[in-house]
Order: C-alpha cells, then sequence, then structure tokens
C-alpha cells in the first residue's frame, strides 16, 4: 500500500468534511471549435455579464476555494479573459485553465498567460494527424495550432497537461498522441469516457470507442500508455476506500455560464444560482440538492461494492442520470471499463498476495 | 549570535502569486502557482500564514500565536522568526516584502 502524504491526508480530510478546494467555473458557452461529441449544451438563456462574473468570483474566493479552473466553451472566447483570469489571481485563487489551445498558437497571447502564473493549462488534443483531430473539431487548421499552443506554453514554463477524450476516430493513433507529448516532455491523460450532452442527448455516442477496442486499452495498453502507471480503480477525485463514490458536490462544485451552481461538470442538478445568495456557505451545508447528491454518490460506492466488479469501477454518476434516467444505475460503459480494468488487474495478479504463510 | 528570520518589527507579506487554505484543524495547503507547488503546513504554520499580510509585524504574529497556542512569549518569537525563515527559503514571501 502506498504512503499516506501529508497532503493526500490533508485532501482526503477536506473530502470526508466535505470542505470544497476546487471549483470548476464555465466562464462562457462560446467556442472557435465545433467539437461533435462536446458535452455542452447551452439553453439560450443570457450569460452572466462581466460584472457578474466578478460578483461570483468574489463570492468563490469568499468561500475558500483554493483551485480555480476557468473553462468554457472556450474560456478564451470570452471577450474579458483576461480580467476575468487577472481577478481570479488577484482575490488569491490558484488558477487552471483548460483550453483547447486555439488562440495560444500566439506567442504574445502565452507570455500573458504566464503573467498569470496559471497552476496549469490544460490542453485537449483529439488526434496524431490534422486529418483525425480536425475530423472532431471541424475547424480546419486547428490541430498546427495546438501543437503550435503546446510548443508555446512548455517553451514559457507553463506547467501544461494535455488531455485527449479517445473516441473511434482517434482510437488506432493513441500511441502516436502519446508520443506528442512525450516530444514535448508533457504528460498525457486519456480520457475514455465519452459523455452524453448535458441536456441528455445521446446523438454523438456513436463515437465512443468499440468494447474490443476498451478491453486492450485498459489491458495491454494502458501501462504502456501512462509509462508504466496502473489502471484506475477509482475516480480520481476519490481515494481508494472512500465512502464516497465521488467529490459531487463534496470537494468542488461548476458554476454553469448562468450563474447556476451545480455538483460538478458532469452531474449538473442546479443547487442555486449564485446571483441569488449571499454567500457560498448559505447553501452549501443546507441545500437539500447537494444533501441528496452526497448521499447518492455514498449509495454508488455502496451499490459499486456489491458488484463482482465493484472495486475496478470508475463510475459517474452524471452520465449515470443523462444515459439512463438513473445516477445509480450501472450504464454500459462503465461496465464494460470495469471488467476491462478487472481483466488488467487479474492478468498482471496485482494485489495478490506474493507469498502465503503455510498452514 | 542573532536569531534567524525577520526583525520583530518587520511586517512580512506571503508571496503574493500563493493560494492558501486552512483546512478543519488539521493545518492547510498553500499553493505556489509559479512554481507549480502545493505545501502543506501545520496549524500554526497556517495561522501564521494567514497573518502574513503586510499589517502584522513579526512581534504581532508572535503575540497571536502565544495567546492562541499557549506558549511562553519568548518562544513565540523564535519560533515565528526561525518559521518566517524557512517560508523565505522556501519562496513563500513576498520579497523585500519586509
Amino acid at each position: 500500500m502506498s504512503e499516506v502524504t501529508p497532503y493526500r491526508r490533508m485532501v482526503e480530510t477536506a473530502f470526508s468534511q466535505a470542505i470544497p478546494l476546487s471549483a470548476q467555473f464555465e466562464i462562457t458557452y462560446r467556442c472557435n471549435h465545433l467539437c461533435t461529441f462536446c458535452y455542452n449544451a447551452p439553453t439560450g438563456q443570457r450569460e452572466m455579464t462581466t460584472p457578474q462574473i466578478f460578483e461570483a468570483l468574489g463570492k468563490i474566493a469568499d468561500f475558500g476555494v483554493l483551485y480555480l479552473t476557468l473553462t468554457g466553451g472556450e474560456a478564451m472566447c470570452h471577450r474579458d479573459f483576461w480580467a476575468i483570469a487577472e481577478e481570479t489571481r488577484r482575490l488569491g485563487m490558484a488558477l487552471r485553465l483548460y483550453s483547447n489551445g486555439y488562440l495560444m498558437a500566439d506567442k504574445a497571447v502565452v507570455s500573458r498567460v504566464a503573467a498569470l502564473h496559471p497552476m496549469e493549462v490544460e490542453i485537449s488534443i483529439h488526434g496524431a494527424r490534422p486529418e483525425s483531430h480536425e475530423a472532431l473539431t471541424k475547424i480546419k487548421g486547428s490541430f498546427a495550432k495546438t501543437v503550435k499552443a503546446l510548443e508555446n506554453l512548455v517553451e514559457a514554463g507553463i506547467k501544461v497537461n494535455l488531455k485527449c477524450p479517445i473516441t473511434r476516430m482517434n482510437q488506432d493513433e493513441l500511441f502516436q498522441i502519446r508520443d506528442i507529448g512525450d516530444g514535448l516532455g508533457v504528460f498525457i491523460t486519456f480520457d475514455a469516457v465519452i459523455t452524453p450532452k448535458d441536456d441528455g442527448d445521446l446523438s454523438h455516442m456513436h463515437l465512443r470507442p468499440d468494447d474490443a477496442f476498451l478491453e486492450r486499452y485498459w489491458g495491454e495498453w494502458y501501462a504502456e500508455l501512462h509509462r508504466g502507471k496502473l489502471p484506475p480503480k477509482t475516480n480520481h477525485c476519490a481515494s481508494e476506500g472512500a465512502t464516497a463514490n465521488c467529490g459531487t458536490g463534496r470537494s468542488g462544485f461548476t458554476l454553469d455560464p448562468y450563474g447556476n451552481i451545480l455538483p460538478c461538470v458532469a452531474f449538473r442538478r442546479k443547487v442555486g444560482n449564485i446571483l441569488e445568495i449571499d454567500s457560498l456557505r448559505q447553501i452549501w451545508h443546507t441545500s437539500p440538492v447537494l444533501h441528496e447528491v452526497r448521499n447518492l454518490a455514498v449509495q454508488a460506492r455502496q451499490r459499486l461494492d456489491q458488484h463482482e466488479n465493484g472495486p475496478y469501477f470508475t463510475f459517474c454518476l452524471g452520465v449515470a442520470e443523462t444515459q439512463l434516467g438513473d445516477p445509480l444505475a450501472i450504464y454500459p460503459q462503465a461496465e464494460i471499463n470495469a471488467k476491462s480494468v478487472k481483466r488488467a488487474y487479474t492478468l498482471l495478479q496485482i494485489g495478490q498476495p506474493i507469498t502465503q504463510k503455510s498452514a | 549570535m542573532s536569531l534567524p528570520g525577520p526583525s520583530l518589527e518587520a511586517r512580512p507579506r506571503r508571496h503574493p502569486d500563493s493560494a492558501f487554505r486552512p483546512i478543519a484543524d488539521e493545518g492547510g495547503l498553500v499553493v505556489l502557482p509559479g512554481r507549480a507547488e502545493v505545501k502543506v503546513l501545520n496549524p500554526v504554520g497556517i495561522r501564521i500564514f494567514g497573518l502574513l499580510d503586510g499589517a502584522h509585524s513579526v512581534g504581532e504574529i508572535a503575540d497571536v500565536i502565544a495567546a492562541e497556542y499557549e506558549v511562553a512569549e519568548a518562544d513565540a518569537r523564535e519560533d515565528v522568526r526561525a518559521f518566517l525563515a524557512q517560508l523565505e527559503a522556501h519562496g513563500m514571501l513576498q520579497e523585500g516584502g519586509h
């Protein structure tokens, strides 16, 4: 068992006591890409104005959030992106930025990003070649710009994470995509789950990788793609052994461009609107929605623990709700992933005692 | 021999890029985005870090610690100064901020 570091212990305390360390702020749904599998589902409502965004930022900072991720849409497409990012830093929060990188192909833009001292910038990539990347982004020239952005960010000394949602269109070039990251010294994570749109639309789900691929990915390929790392057995936002399946409504929350407070980016039950409350403290421990969501995350863990592949599940309540209408229902992708991860661990004989005392 | 750390009259400031948060009774986290580092402080450490706003002198901070943690004033002063020297060595204070 790995040693529990002081940092891990503190994060676990925050998790168990529902102290939110991070928040994700979708400042706009505007985007310069047209990704076919994007989960955003704008409603047509008016997005918050910049002064309203500043008001929201003040409330988030006042609540003690440590890490704030600016995202979208494409966050940099917001006309006041720079002012919003500067305000985030002025308020003392560590800034993360999720982006497609398109606008950061320009070195002058990256210099401004560097001046914000972001904790990290996460860039999405969808293929190892222009043809595959642009088949998903639908923007000609976007591959070259994303790669240029990566080069610029690395050159500027900014910590970069590369992220690749796996689809049928790029599933055969993951090693080449990883090589792009390796060439720049950038760590890459792959995401094997394509989620439904936030409004429940499933029309793009045919893009998800096929089952035979998923078996190979979790089995033979995962460790090689991730430099020896083993497949995850829990959600990234919960530790192994945690009573809740994930940190939804617990370790963080999400704000959409209309000011709606949501338990997390995937589980989008409205908790309230940030413009209608004086303080996030007002609702964090009293909201019936958050109370229910936290309970559901505990129930999900309990239910998974009884499943034959239980210890190998990464499970998202939000995907279950949008896909099957029940946040506790086990959706096919989770089932296939868990089975494949279990198979991988069985093949590697991980978790088995090395020696047994004779009777 | 002089003690390490700033004088009692100095008014140090935490690094302007830092973000911090106390967590329950266990201490707290300090993020240094420019260095992509996160530091873990114990409860006394995070209390001191929160007081590094440029308004409190080292002596005043030591008084707070002495009162809240029931330690002798002289010990609190010595410990706070030594702790500030460590923070400075780890790039957690504003340069020239005291």
